[in-house]
């Protein structure tokens, strides 16, 4: 490897990167993937980088790091697009997104600056690219029956509605009473609280976009979003998982999110959902979209399950079950997901053998 | 893909739906010749024959003459098979959620946020509806029960189904709301046979009495001690003379058609043009800001 590589900072989207094929720097236009040296040049919003193993390490001006260009879409933080050309840029995830920011959340500092250097290129003088490192592209993508792989859709009102940490109950919840779990994030920006998040919840299995070589999933189609999806139940299936729990990032409204509830062929993948809000209306308003997308919904959860008084409005205005984090722990919970999930028959038969 | 409002009917004609997000709940639906009140809609619930059409047949001139939606759930007996209990025990099909589900869809797709439901139920569907009151009472405008088998008594300490003591596989009840529906129950002076449908025990005789008349009777009388004691309307109790325990003939022969008409307009304060508008509603001079 590259000496200068090496003695880089390496983020997290490097995950599944053996840096050693990286043996050069070179000059271009980068793509979405590519891999980027770059200098820390002021350090604003993300003050750490979060490394490939979950430590976030401290920026220092004058650092350089490895990251790979993506776009961002984060209504509560920057809506970035991969960058032009190398030269100045923004670091605009802590995962390790390079990208120039065009719009910013006023309620956050602006983007920490850095200079992309150069793309990390193999001994051929090829680009390295994050798809060169997706293990799920091993996998043939396959549609799978809902009874043996059900798909449980955790699906919210908007960034930091309290998604994760509803995917994480479930999956913890669901690990308790015995069930091999695998938690998936389908679309989003690469960062890994989230990943790191379900492997704490007790997750069996834990993947992400990245595992299918995407840094971003922002402007994906539904036919590409299907296809990681297939990936994750692929890999479901041969990891020995009896529940798939998929998360989308992002609110209802978001772009590929909207799209995703338009196409037949995702809604063909999912059981049903659960629903993370932050208040009353946004629950209201996301379990009507999804509902009306053709989703069940099984429950609304995240953020609002904080207060009791959004807890009610929400039960009165939709009469779905209201879930708090310790409700995922009580067997009553427990059964009534697991039934609607594997169907009251098969649910039933299963835990009288 | 269809949109899910294509799968209405037009005004005047019914059509059976399924909506994808309930795929296990087929709904009747009947939409009136004139629409004239969209923050309700009359939710009517079959008996144990699971005849969810005769019951929208029975109720399509009562939905034309209240300018409402008429909605006929179907509780399949293999996704439902105790929905009158709303659910058949832990990790079974919650036939509350189904319904409330449905409202959810219902409400976004109409953009009614505050849409209650009347909700009758016979025989079965009387059990239903009263049991999805005490769970939901937040949903219900009004209710008329016809001809229960049985009940859940409000006594905290008998268990759920046949007292409200909490359910392991449903949320806890919410007597006093419910408590404050406008309530109707009727049933046949000679609908106290006690026939192959009707739910006999012992205990459960002892409780709540030999058949469906004396049974709604004891009900009505510990719901109305309540209701008393909170200063809240009493629930009604209407006897149909001459009839046994039969929908159709309750409903065309019995005069319960008439009787459930004339409550639910009661129930409304005669008012319901008041319900057309939500604007006129609200309005109040004590919010207009007048120039000079």
């Amino acid at each position: 490897m590259n000496n200068r590589i090496a003695n880089a900072k390496r983020s997290y989207i490097t995950r599944n990167v053996d840096l050693a094929v990286a043996t050069s720097i070179s000059q271009g236009v980068p793509s979405s993937g590519d891999l980027i040296l770059a200098r820390v040049d002021r350090i604003r919003h993300h003050t750490r980088l979060e490394n490939e193993a979950g430590r976030r390490e401290h920026l220092y001006p004058g650092d350089e790091i490895v990251v790979a260009a993506a776009d961002r879409y984060a209504t509560g933080q920057f809506h970035a697009r991969v960058p032009a050309a190398l030269g100045g840029c923004h670091l605009v995830a802590a995962g390790g997104i390079a990208a120039e920011v065009t719009q910013r959340n006023r309620g956050i500092k602006a983007a920490t600056e850095i200079t992309a250097l150069g793309l990390l290129c193999d001994k051929q003088g090829a680009v390295v690219n994050l798809k060169q490192f997706a293990p799920l592209n091993e996998l043939q993508p396959k549609s799978v029956d809902l009874t043996s792989l059900p798909t449980l859709l955790v699906m919210g009102s908007d960034m930091n509605s309290g998604k994760t940490t509803l995917a994480c109950a479930a999956a913890n919840g669901f690990r308790q009473a015995g069930y091999r779990v695998s938690a998936t994030k389908l679309t989003g920006t690469g960062a890994g609280p989230d990943y790191w998040r379900m492997k704490d919840a007790g997750a069996d299995r834990v993947v992400d976009f990245l595992d299918a070589g995407y840094a971003s999933t922002v402007g994906m189609t539904p036919p590409q979003l299907v296809d990681i999806l297939q990936r994750f139940k692929a890999d479901a299936l041969q990891q020995g998982s009896d529940i798939l729990i998929v998360e989308v990032a992002d609110g209802v409204l978001q772009p590929e999110n909207r799209a995703l509830l338009q196409s037949g062929a995702f809604l063909d993948e999912v059981s049903a959902a659960l629903i993370a809000a932050d208040g009353a209306i946004a629950a209201t308003m996301t379990a009507q979209t999804v509902l009306h997308a053709g989703i069940s919904v099984l429950g609304v959860g995240g953020l609002i399950s904080k207060s009791p008084l959004s807890c009610d409005e929400a039960r009165n205005s939709l009469g779905l079950p209201i879930l708090e984090l310790d409700d995922f722990h009580r067997m009553e919970t427990r059964d009534y997901l697991l039934g609607s999930l594997f169907g009251a028959e098969n649910y039933a038969a299963a835990n009288s053998s | 893909m269809q949109k899910v409002n294509e799968l209405l009917p037009p005004p005047g004609e019914v059509q059976k739906v399924v909506f994808p997000a309930i795929s296990g709940l087929p709904f009747w639906l009947y939409q009136p010749r004139k629409i004239r009140n969209m923050q309700r809609i009359l939710v009517v619930v079959h008996g144990i024959s699971r005849d969810a059409e005769e019951q929208l047949d029975c109720y399509r001139t009562m939905a034309d003459e209240l300018g409402c939606w008429l909605v006929a759930p179907q509780f399949k007996s293999k996704a439902f098979p105790r929905y009158q209990q709303l659910c058949a025990g832990s990790g079974q099909p919650r036939a509350d959620i189904a319904l409330n589900s449905f409202l959810a869809l219902w409400r976004g797709m109409h953009g009614q946020p505050y849409l209650k439901i009347w909700l009758a139920g016979y025989s079965g569907g009387a059990q239903f509806a009263h049991r999805y009151a005490l769970h939901h009472p937040q949903q219900v405008a009004a209710m008329i029960l016809g001809s229960a088998g049985w009940y859940s008594f409000p006594d905290q300490q008998v268990k759920y189904p046949r007292g409200i003591s909490r359910s392991v596989a449903l949320n806890s009840v919410r007597l006093e709301e419910m408590l404050n529906i406008p309530m109707l129950v009727t049933v046949g002076d000679e609908d106290n046979l006690r026939d192959n449908s009707l739910k006999t025990s012992e205990s459960l005789d002892q409780q709540q009495g030999d058949n469906r008349l004396q049974r709604a009777l004891n009900w009505c009388e510990s719901i109305r001690q309540l209701q008393q004691a909170k200063t809240y309307k009493p629930v009604q109790f209407k006897l149909l003379i001459g009839q046994g325990h039969n929908f159709y003939k309750n409903m065309q022969q019995g005069g319960m058609a008439s009787l459930v008409l004339q409550f639910l307009l009661q129930s409304e304060g005669n008012n319901n043009e008041q319900n057309t508008n939500p604007v006129d509603q609200y309005s109040d001079n004590s919010y207009l800001r007048v120039s000079n």
